[in-house]
């Protein structure tokens, strides 16, 4: 059973943008193969509300939200605040996010300040026997691998 | 703000990117095959990192760059004899993998390790330098884990220009989506920079510095402390080239209609 939580930027108009709309269709797709997995929404930017107006019907368990003007610009110093806060209390133990310039400087730091991994470059995730997999790039897309992890977020 | 920087520039060894490249399993996970007779190179992304840190060291006097590379020592020693011709630099040598299936937190944490042992480290007057990514797990996630290992929360990627200002204080031009930059300016160090092409050219080989950096070099490699990437927890399913998908059709005597007509139909399945 994973806590698969949905990690979004809002855009400058406050929307989600087409890959963390992408984001969240893996995501819930992942939740329902996995069995018992339950999905949380996290989002970030100055006002959360219409990103989550946006996503109202996607089977969210939890809505989670930092927001305010500290967290409307692009930064390593507070996205990764904001990462972590919304990972703690979504208690998430697989995170799922789009790979915007934004979320690339600082998921990898926030996986590291989490204790966690991170896979990038990812283009599907499958699940088989109840866990997860994923397929992603190697050597600059030159070769493809599916990779299991247990190790948690 | 400090007149005079350390740079520490983070790199590894890649296969030279002409090469054709193949996966095998083998009994510790995915490798190469033939890895260690293919030729290598400093990783690109990390060569522009280095430069970028000569050109820094030279505009600011006292400056000193160190060059941290996890790597086989052998292709290392290969490596550093044309890089050590390029710019300045000390080396710090750690013998490890190079290869691209090695888990980035276990190198990143071999990287902080090396670093944090540098004697006389002074944060206040450290740019931390490497690529946006490397050429061989392309990931892009090593230097933002030793960023926070090392306890820098100012940290940038896909850099392609530094400019520091006479107070002191740095801008930093990083690449974003739609072809275009974003500018960020940053009041105190450290700080981290994952560079991405910049914008300085490579610099010509020059044998003095090649001569001035051996002194160092030699002796680096010969002490390069062994590390062991377990890829603890991770487990490969299939590592393998991407399949060609082609869809040809050869159809002869199509009208120029029909053909327009197939690529709006084509166009519209988006």
């Amino acid at each position: 059973m994973e806590t698969i939580l949905f990690l979004a930027h809002t855009e400058t108009d406050g929307s989600l943008g087409k890959a963390a709309l992408e984001s969240l269709a893996v995501a819930k797709d992942l939740t329902a193969s996995l069995a018992g997995s339950v999905l949380v929404a996290g989002l970030v930017g100055q006002e959360v509300q219409s990103a989550a107006n946006q996503i109202a019907s996607c089977t969210a368990k939890r809505f989670l939200g930092a927001a305010g003007p500290d967290f409307a610009p692009s930064r390593y110093s507070t996205d990764i605040v904001a990462i972590e806060a919304l990972a703690r209390a979504a208690a998430a133990t697989i995170v799922i996010a789009p790979a915007t310039s934004r979320w690339n400087r600082v998921l990898a730091g926030a996986a590291q300040r989490l204790g966690g991994r991170i896979d990038t470059h990812v283009t599907s995730a499958a699940t088989a026997d109840n866990q997860p997999s994923v397929t992603r790039w190697y050597y600059r897309q030159r070769m493809e691998a599916v990779v299991q992890r247990k190790r948690r977020p | 703000m400090p007149t005079s920087y350390q740079i520490v520039v983070c790199g590894s060894i890649v296969p030279d990117p002409l090469q054709t490249l193949e996966p095998v399993m083998t009994p510790t996970g995915p490798a190469l095959k033939n890895e260690l007779m293919l030729p290598a190179v400093l990783d690109p992304w990390a060569g522009h990192a280095l430069f970028e840190a000569a050109n820094l060291a030279k505009q600011n006097p006292g400056s000193k760059i160190w060059l941290v590379c996890v790597g086989p020592k052998a292709k290392l020693q290969q490596v550093m004899m044309t890089v050590a011709q390029k710019v300045p630099f000390e080396l710090i040598a750690l013998d490890g993998p190079a290869s691209g299936f090695a888990e980035s937190a276990e190198i990143a944490a071999a990287l902080a390790g090396a670093i944090q042992a540098i004697p006389g480290l002074d944060k206040s007057r450290l740019f931390v330098f490497g690529g946006w990514e490397s050429a061989s797990r392309g990931a892009g996630t090593t230097m933002q884990m030793l960023g926070e290992l090392l306890g820098i929360t100012d940290q940038f990627q896909g850099v392609d220009r530094l400019a520091v200002r006479p107070d002191g204080s740095f801008e930093v031009l990083e690449r974003v989506e739609g072809g275009k930059h974003q500018v960020s300016a940053c009041s105190a160090l450290p700080a981290l920079l994952g560079w991405a092409t910049g914008n300085l050219p490579e610099p010509p080989n020059n044998p003095q510095v090649g001569m001035l950096n051996m002194r160092t070099v030699m002796p680096a490699l010969q002490r390069a402390r062994p590390i062991k990437v377990a890829n603890d927890g991770m487990a490969f399913a299939s590592v393998a080239l991407p399949k060609q998908r082609r869809a040809t059709r050869i159809v002869r005597d199509l009208t120029p209609d029909a053909i327009a007509q197939e690529i709006v139909e084509w166009i519209g399945k988006d």
